[in-house]
This record gives structure tokens, sequence and C-alpha cells, in this order.
């Protein structure tokens, strides 16, 4: 959904390479969460970032705002690099900068603080001296933007609904006017009215403030309708990226192509009965350390072996 | 919908309400809600609309500053006695609910990381429900908890039994949210928004499977969810909530293809079409949800409806039947309403929705 105004020149916002994140787990094992990993988003586009339950989306919205300390590789953010150990100067550049709207509402907010406060969190560690007339009004504005109401205002965590509270950590993640928000299924619990409200927020938002967005999700309707650009990921790598365009009109992955066929459809005597593609790389010989990324069409990129590819390009 | 349905779960007139510091917040405002064996029920609507309150009535969950002002929900199920009993589940002990959680009625919650613990492995989790209940032991206990995890589609189940919630996915903890809630082969299943965290093909397996444990133990499930494509693939019936109340309620194919309730028109509307440019915004409804802290006069959704009428300001309407499955609350049925027609933007979509199948391309 990138501004109609903005003319994508000069570098871009946020520079990935290489990306790696491991864990260790019970066992002894480690999980490859995040396997070199690379992308670009620029100054006020929507990047979409998709891909199955436990393929590294998250790990990798963490580690950009950088959560976790990564593995290995190179992160770039607006000409700092953010890879490794923090000056005090870039830390604060990069929590003013760059916000954050996390996946699980309720765990990501002090529950006992009232939401007028966690909203304000920011607005507190940037301008502490700032008038409380001042504080209070800026949060009831983000308050209306996102759909809640101001005699919420003093309310705890608890006390909210979940789609309200996922509402709130919006609130707390927009209110600094950050170059880049890293939503992580961030409209995910909200219903379909409300969705398409913060969605349009969002929106203004971006042509307002030129913001960019890396907006994590599964719900492939939405992430089409919203992005610039999507990267699939799957057990930890970028299977396909491209234009959104490109990605829905000659999807070439076969992961891709059965997230879009699990996309459900509105016809309850359809749905029924309906069953996606099934993708399965093991069955189906797919193994992604063999594969280096091809161009399919301009941005559009996928990770296949030479044979792999001649056989998916039908 | 032969005459053979039986009826499991009958709330009626459920009114619930919060002590806040700027007073009562009436969340539930007198729900009816039916559930029969074998048969699943999607709640759907606004957030903050009453829905999760609404699930949380039936496992006897209650917050310190809720107010029950009324309601009775009769539960109907075959005690190990053999015998078919029905209680009200609205005044049972604390105990006796206990009884009928572990054995009877199970509810996926919202946001699955509070209702794992922080502190125990997934495996201790899975373990403990299953012991309530069942007799199993060392390896066989350890054998069934593998199985639950493969069921819901986990994969390398040994690792991750030895985990802690904090090291799995936002939807593998929602997974295992789920197999704890089976795991004790419940009557009645509460889904309170069980796929958010999860891709649309786990979703869709995750689906697959309640599906399937239903035609196969004939479970029931209250299922509450936002998402309209799954609704579409897994309800018999939908019950549509706005401010507190149920404002239309049908089969699924009623609520889709016929809706009368101006807010159901909204809601539909609502959906990301899928050939939706993205110059275009999304549709959305006017306005915000009322102020549950205000007493609310008329049809609740009144302010927010281009359709409505005067009355709508004043009387609350009363339930019409579309047919002997379908009603709706709105005054435009009335029979000396004027002549309103959905939106000729979702009357077209519906139409085309029907034709192409609901292709989603
Ligand atoms: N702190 C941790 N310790 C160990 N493993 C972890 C940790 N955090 C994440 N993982 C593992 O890394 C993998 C990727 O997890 P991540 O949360 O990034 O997935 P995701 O793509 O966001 O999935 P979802 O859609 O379910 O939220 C998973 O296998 C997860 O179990
Ligand atoms: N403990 C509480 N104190 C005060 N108000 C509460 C409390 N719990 C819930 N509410 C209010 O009751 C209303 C209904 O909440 P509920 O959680 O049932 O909504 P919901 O329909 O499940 O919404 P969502 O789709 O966002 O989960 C909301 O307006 C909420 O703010
Ligand atoms: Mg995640
Ligand atoms: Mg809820």
């Amino acid at each position: 959904m990138g501004a109609a105004g903005v003319v994508e020149q000069g570098g871009p916002l946020l520079s990935v390479r290489n990306l790696r994140q491991y864990f260790k787990i019970p066992g002894g094992n480690v999980v490859k969460a995040v396997d070199d990993v690379s992308f670009d988003i620029m100054p006020g586009e929507t990047f979409g970032l998709v891909g199955e339950s436990g393929s590294g989306k998250s790990t990798t919205g963490r580690a950009v705002i950088r959560l976790d300390d990564i593995t290995s590789g190179s992160i770039v953010f607006d000409g700092d690099d953010i890879s490794g150990k923090l000056s005090k100067e870039v830390a604060q550049r990069l929590r003013t900068n760059m916000s954050m709207v996390f996946q699980d509402p309720m765990a990501s907010l002090n529950p006992y603080r009232k939401v007028i406060d966690t909203i304000a969190t920011g607005l507190d560690a940037h301008r502490p001296h700032m008038d409380r007339r001042e504080r209070e009004e800026l949060v009831y504005q983000m308050m209306d933007r996102v759909g809640l109401s101001r005699s919420q205002a003093n309310r705890y965590p608890s006390q909210f609904s979940g789609g309200q509270r996922q509402r709130v950590g919006l609130a707390r993640a927009l209110i600094m006017n950050p170059k880049l928000v890293i939503a992580d299924e961030a409209i995910s619990a909200l219903d379909v009215s409300i969705q398409a409200q913060v969605v349009n927020l969002m929106r203004d938002i971006q042509q307002e403030t030129g913001a960019a967005y890396l907006f994590i999700a599964h719900d492939l309707s939405m992430v089409r309708y919203i992005s610039d650009h999507i990267a699939v990921m799957h057990l930890g790598h970028i299977v396909e990226s491209g234009r959104t365009d490109e990605i829905f009109s000659h999807p070439v992955h076969p992961y891709t192509r059965s997230l879009i066929s699990a996309i459900p459809r509105f016809n309850p005597q359809v749905e029924r009965d309906r069953h996606p593609l099934v993708y399965d790389a093991k069955a189906q010989g797919i193994r992604y350390d063999e594969g280096s990324y091809h161009i399919v069409s301009g941005t559009h990129s996928v990770l296949a072996t030479d044979q792999q590819l001649e056989a998916w390009v039908d | 919908m032969t005459s053979e349905r039986k009826r499991i779960l009958k709330i009626r007139d459920l009114r619930v309400s919060f002590k806040t510091a700027n007073g009562l917040v009436h969340a539930v405002r007198g729900v009816d809600l039916d559930v029969y064996r074998g048969e699943t029920v999607a709640i759907v609507g606004e957030s903050g609309s009453g829905k999760s309150v609404t699930a949380k009535q039936v496992m006897g969950i209650r917050t310190r500053n809720e107010v029950v002002e009324s309601g009775t929900a009769e539960f109907t199920y075959v005690g190990s006695d053999g015998a078919e009993h029905t209680v009200d589940l609205m005044s049972l002990s604390d105990k006796e609910m206990v009884g009928l959680k572990g054995n009877h009625i199970a509810m996926v919650f919202q946001d699955p990381l509070t209702s794992l613990d922080p502190t125990m492995t997934i495996e201790r989790q899975l373990a403990e429900g299953i012991r309530e209940h069942t007799d199993l032991t060392g390896s066989d206990l350890h054998a069934r908890c593998v199985e639950l995890l493969e069921l819901v589609g986990i994969t390398e189940p040994e690792a991750r039994l030895k985990s802690y919630p904090h090291q799995l996915s936002g939807g593998m903890r929602q997974r295992v949210v789920i197999a704890i809630a089976l795991s004790c082969d419940p009557d009645l299943l509460i889904c309170d928004e069980p796929t958010t965290a999860l891709d649309v093909t786990i979703q869709a397996r995750i689906l697959d499977l309640i599906i399937e444990l239903q035609r196969k133990l004939g479970i029931s499930v209250i299922f509450i969810t936002h998402n309209l494509g799954v609704v579409a693939k897994v309800a018999d019936y939908v019950n549509v909530m706005y401010a507190g109340k149920i404002v239309e309620a049908g089969t699924t194919e009623d609520v889709f293809f016929d809706p009368r309730h101006p807010y159901t028109w909204g809601l539909l509307s609502s959906m990301p079409s899928v050939s939706a440019s993205r110059e275009e915004r999304l549709f959305t409804i006017k306005g915000n949800p009322p102020n549950l802290l205000n007493e609310i006069v008329g049809d609740a959704f009144a302010p927010r409806n281009p359709f409505a009428l005067e009355i709508d300001f004043v009387k609350e309407p009363p339930r019409f039947e579309v047919n002997d499955h379908h009603w709706a609350a709105t005054w435009l049925l009335d029979p000396r309403a004027p002549k309103v027609e959905m939106p000729a933007q979702l009357r077209s979509r519906i139409a085309q929705m029907r034709q192409d199948g609901g292709e989603a391309r």
C-alpha cells in the first residue's frame, strides 16, 4: 500500500543480508529458525512476510528490531549497521524509528500498567518533560484513531477483549511516527470490520508520515491487499519473493502455490468440501540448501535448483 | 436438521456486566444460544461485542469485577453412570464445574500464551490434562502426548514435548492448546479464535481435524471467530453478535447468502474483495461501537446504520423470523417498514460468490 507520491529511489530503509538465527533446544538439537535470509525494505513501502507456522517470521521480526542477538548476518537500518553491539546513540535512534506490534497481545502488555501509560511509552522515553495534558491528548487521539474509546484509557489490559488489546499494542507502536513498523500478526485478532479500519489507518499513517511496514501475517487475502512486496518463508528460508502481483499472478514455488490455494473462499457450499493443495518438501524431494535464488522476472525470485525451476515454470 | 436433533446447551437471557472505575460495562445484554449434538455453531461479530465473555460463562470463568445479572445455561450430558443429566452451568459450584470441565466441556482460549504455564514443559502440561481423565501412565502417557502433537500437525513432537512455551512459535503454542483441549474427548468444545495465529494451510488442517473428530465422536462445537472463510468451512449455524446481543442467527447459508441485519451487511462487506485493487480503500462500518457504559436505547447499531429508521433510535427491535431457522433483530423486517434492500455492492458480491463458487481469485 505504498504511498502514491513516494518515489522509490535512493537506498533501502532496511537491508537484511544472510541473516541467521539459531536456537539450542532441549536434547542438544539446534533449531535453524532463520537460515540465510536476505531482503530489502524501501522507505514508505509495505513488505509482507508470509509462511507457515514456525517458518521463522516472528524470529526475523525480532532479530530486525534487535530483541534477540543474531547468530550471523548483517542488518542495516536507515544507514546504521545494527547487526552487532549497539552504541547508545544508535540504540536510541533505533528505538525512536522502529517499533513492533507483537503477536501475543496479552503477553506483550504489562498487566499492571494502565493502557494510557502503555500507549505513551514512546512519548515518555523520548519527551519525558512533556506537558501532562499534551501527553494525554496525544494518547487520546491515537486511541480514537485505532478505534478505542477514551473512557477505556484508565483500564488494565485484562479488562479488554482480545481485539481491543491488539489495538492498544498498535497505538503504542504508531504514536512516535516511526520509520519502520514491524507488525507481527497485528490484525489477525481483529474482526473483519476493525481489520479494515486498522488497515486503512495504517495506510493513512503511511501516506502522512512515509512509514514502512514489515507486515507479518498468514492471512493472504489481507497481505495481498496491503503489501507492495511479499516474501514467502518456509523452514527458515525465503522460498519466493517479489512484487505482490508477480507472486499472486505467477506463483512459482510449490509452497507458494499451496498457500494461495488454501485461502478460504466465502461460499459455505464450496468451502466445506474443498481441499487445498498439499505441500511436503521432503516428500517432493526439495532441499532448500541445494537451491539458489533464480530471478524469474523483475524483482521476482525463487529458491530452487536449475532442474526444479525448469519443472515449476511451465 | 431432522427431528432427532438433540440440544445439549441452551443459554437463555444471559446478561453480564463488569464493574469499572467509570461505571458498569454492560458486556452481554440478553443472549440466547442453542447448541445441538454434533453441530457447529459459530459466533461472529465485532471485537468487544461479548463473544468471549459469553463463552467463558459456559466454562464458569469469571473475573472479580464481573457481575452475572441474569441467565441460565442448561447443559445436557451423559454421566459416568450412563444416565442423562441436565445441569444449569450458571449455578454450579466450582467443584461441580471442575468435574464437568475435565470430561465434558473443553475450551481453547483466545490468547494461547495465557493458557500455557511458562515454567512447565509442554509434555507436563499435556500429561496433566490427560491424567485427569484417563489412567495412562509412563510410556503410554508419553505416547499419547506424542500422538496428540502429531494430530495437530506439530513436527518433531519428541523435541517439542521437552520445550517450554516460549521456545515455540505462536502458531505452535496455539496448536498445543488445541491438543490439550482435545485430550479429554469433550462433548462440547468451545474454540475462541483458535486459528487466528495459524497460517492458512495449518488452519485448514486444524479445521479438518475438528470436523473429523466431530463426525467420529459427535462432539458439538462453539466456534468464535472473525474469519468468515473459517465460518464458511466449519459452521452449520451462525450467530452474529453486536454490542452484547445476537442480532442475527441462521444457518451458514442463510447468513452468507441472505443476510438481513444491516450490521451483518457491513460485516460481509468489510471482507477484502478479491478483486479489490490496492488503491481502493476497504469498506468499513462508519463510526465506533457504542460505549457499553451507557444504557443503550433502541437498536445498538442504529447510530452507524445508514438504513436506520426513526424507531431504531427509540425502541429495541424484536426478532423477526425470516424462516424457521433464520431470524434477525432489525426493524427493517417489520411489515410496516419501508422496503430497504441490502447495499447493491454486497448483493452483486453475493451473487458473484454463489455463481463462481466463492473463488478467492
Ligand atoms: N527462544 C527460542 N528457543 C528455541 N526455539 C525457538 C525460540 N524462538 C523460536 N524458536 C523456534 O524457531 C522456529 C521459528 O519460530 P517463529 O516464532 O519465528 O515462527 P513464526 O514463523 O513466527 O510462526 P507462527 O506463524 O506460528 O507465529 C520455531 O521452530 C520455534 O520453535
Ligand atoms: N474484566 C473486564 N473488565 C471490564 N470490561 C471488560 C472485562 N472483560 C471484558 N470487558 C469488556 O467486555 C466487552 C466484551 O468483551 P469480550 O472479550 O467478550 O469481547 P469479544 O467479543 O470476545 O471481542 P474480541 O473479538 O476482540 O475478542 C468488551 O467491551 C470488553 O472491553
Ligand atoms: Mg510468529
Ligand atoms: Mg474475544
